[in-house]
């Protein structure tokens, strides 16, 4: 039987898998060369796009593929530092956890945005999921040592040490009552790194880094900011569109939170 | 006496060896963690010819002429003694030596750093201080909320300082302060992220500050509140010292933003065009430089804690 307290992070699983699967479903929408560079009218309200496209269209669409790839990242990155750091608690102070937190400090020296970088320049044709899960295992350090701490400290909890001492077996343990009980502290550190992979995707395809860069928000903020006297509606279009990505996943998340505050209550 | 003040000389210097050590053996293992990643990688090569491979005689001549012929351990020693001897290898583009453009390109750099660097050592603890008040205002509340929003990303807030010159700075500004406007901006660009963290920090440390005992008891004497305020600042001034690893960080990592959207010639602009040519030597040195200067400076606040 699932815990009640995993209901909402099952349930933004299957969002999140969903969004992904329908964003890189999404065609662009059409170019029509004789509406380059258009400012607002009737028929486009924010104006066009470079290679004429509809930029509210256009917008909406990388506001979803941007959306849909931090998440990918994001989810990788969760399970990869719960796992990371759940093992790190199970063998705190031994040669394995000390070693984790060596890899890891090392890794936060460097910025998980100037590893991606490196890799995306080095190998530009890797896939967007790739890439995702090659994040992952940059980016882990952010979430193992939340995950650590708090699994030490739960697991000093009365209830955690009754479970053990009857014999619950540590994936058990882990399962049903340590990771349950880190939901609410985990939940702003899971969006917080969200909104950072938001970040890192962004700025990549701002540098150029991928391949697939012309089909996303970050190459759309760079090449407005190419024809900012000529076409301001365009950099104000994607400006206003990372915001509003931002502030529309802010809104999400807390309705999420709000939503599992009173699913944890009900008896 | 003699005797007591050799003592402390002399454990002054076991700790000082014993924390060398400890820096170099971390410096140490973030060049083998830089080497294993790019060298794990696929090479530049990858680029141009993708999964269906490349001519293996070509790619032997290219990697002897980039020194990447031999065993992992062998290319390994030669990197490791290569950057003991500061010789960072040669750039692709232009087979320029890396320590060259380097050290040419961070006298470019050099001017913002130190200004984002005393920015966010002269700004976010007075301004944050100012949030040590009891009962903290709703308006206080408000401001301190609303900072947040500043913590866009950095590639953001450079577009935005573009957006600010290209409609306003270049239009009113005289031509003989152009250079000046826009180095001003790249500064402010790259440290917009780290100051709002430091001065959310400070403001967070100082709003709780009605609440701590030694604020309670220098009230109970009868200080001023202006001079628990003092008390109060050099407290959060304190407590933010681990976070300046970080603040260099992210001003570093700004400047990758900030110097190519303000036409600076500095090691951020370096990088970017080391990324868009594959340039994997000037690469190395980058991650390099930046991981070295983290661990330092985290290493020097560990010491002097």
């Amino acid at each position: 039987m699932i815990p009640r307290s995993y209901i909402v992070p099952l349930l933004i699983l299957v969002l999140a898998s969903a969004l992904l699967v329908f964003a890189t479903s999404l065609q662009l929408p059409a170019a029509h060369l004789e509406e380059i560079s258009q400012g607002p009218s009737r028929l486009h309200p924010f104006g066009t796009s470079a290679q004429g496209r509809d930029l509210f269209a256009l917008s909406l669409l990388l506001m979803v593929r941007a959306a849909g790839e931090a998440l990918w990242a994001t989810m990788w990155t969760v399970l990869v530092g719960s796992a990371v750091g759940l093992t790190g608690a199970r063998v705190a102070e031994g040669m394995i956890d000390r070693i984790q937190m060596g890899i890891g400090r090392l890794l936060d020296s460097i910025s998980p945005f100037v590893l991606a970088v490196c890799f995306s320049a080095i190998a530009p044709r890797m896939l967007t999921w790739q890439l995702g899960v090659m994040l992952a295992f940059v980016a882990w350090p952010s979430i193992s040592n939340v995950i650590r701490t708090e699994a030490l400290r739960a697991s000093k909890l009365v209830y955690v040490e009754a479970a053990r001492s009857v014999g619950v077996g540590p994936a058990r343990l882990a399962f049903h009552h340590l990771l349950p009980e880190m939901l609410d502290r985990i939940g702003p550190l899971v969006f917080g790194v969200y909104l950072g992979f938001v970040g890192i995707f962004g700025a990549l395809d701002f540098i150029g880094a991928r391949i697939s860069a012309d089909q996303s928000l970050g190459f759309a903020m760079f090449d407005s900011t190419s024809s900012l006297r000529s076409a301001p509606w365009y950099f104000l279009t994607c400006f206003t569109a990372f915001v509003a990505l931002v502030l529309g996943s802010a809104t999400v998340a807390r309705a999420f939170r709000v939503l599992h505050k009173r699913l944890g209550r009900m008896p | 006496m003699i005797d007591d003040a050799r003592q402390r000389v002399s454990r002054l210097a076991t700790k000082l060896a014993w924390y060398s050590i400890r820096l170099t053996f971390w410096l140490w293992l973030l060049h083998l963690l830089t080497f294993v990643l790019f060298d794990l990688l696929p090479s530049s090569e990858f680029r141009i010819a993708g999964w269906a491979g490349i001519d293996p005689t070509i790619l032997a001549s290219t990697r002897q002429r980039l020194g990447l012929h031999g065993s992992l351990f062998e290319r390994y020693w030669a990197h490791l003694l290569g950057v003991l001897h500061g010789d960072l290898g040669r750039s692709i583009v232009g087979d320029v030596a890396v320590s060259h453009l380097f050290a040419t390109r961070l006298f470019a750099s050099a001017p913002q750093w130190v200004a984002s660097i005393l920015l966010l050592l002269i700004l976010p603890v007075p301004l944050g201080t100012q949030f040590c008040r009891r009962p903290l205002g709703g308006l206080s509340r408000v401001m301190l909320f609303s900072s947040h929003a500043l913590l866009i990303p950095q590639f953001l807030a450079c577009c935005a300082g573009q957006a600010l010159y290209v409609f306003g700075i270049s239009r009113w500004v005289p031509p003989e302060f152009d250079e000046l406007s826009k180095r001003a901006l790249a500064v402010l660009c790259a440290s917009l992220a780290p100051l709002t963290i430091a001065f959310v920090s400070a403001a967070n440390t100082a709003a709780n500050c009605a609440e701590q005992p030694f604020v309670t008891a220098h009230l109970a004497i009868g200080a001023s509140w202006q001079r628990v305020r003092h008390r109060v600042m050099l407290n959060v001034a304190l407590s933010m010292r681990p976070l300046l690893a970080r603040l260099a960080l992210f001003v570093i990592v700004g400047s990758i933003f900030a110097e190519p959207m303000f036409s600076i010639n500095g090691v951020g602009a370096l990088f970017w065009d080391a990324i868009r040519t594959s340039d994997i030597p000037t690469m190395m040195a980058f991650v390099l430089f930046l991981g070295s200067v983290t661990i330092t400076l985290t290493s020097v606040e560990t010491t002097t804690r």
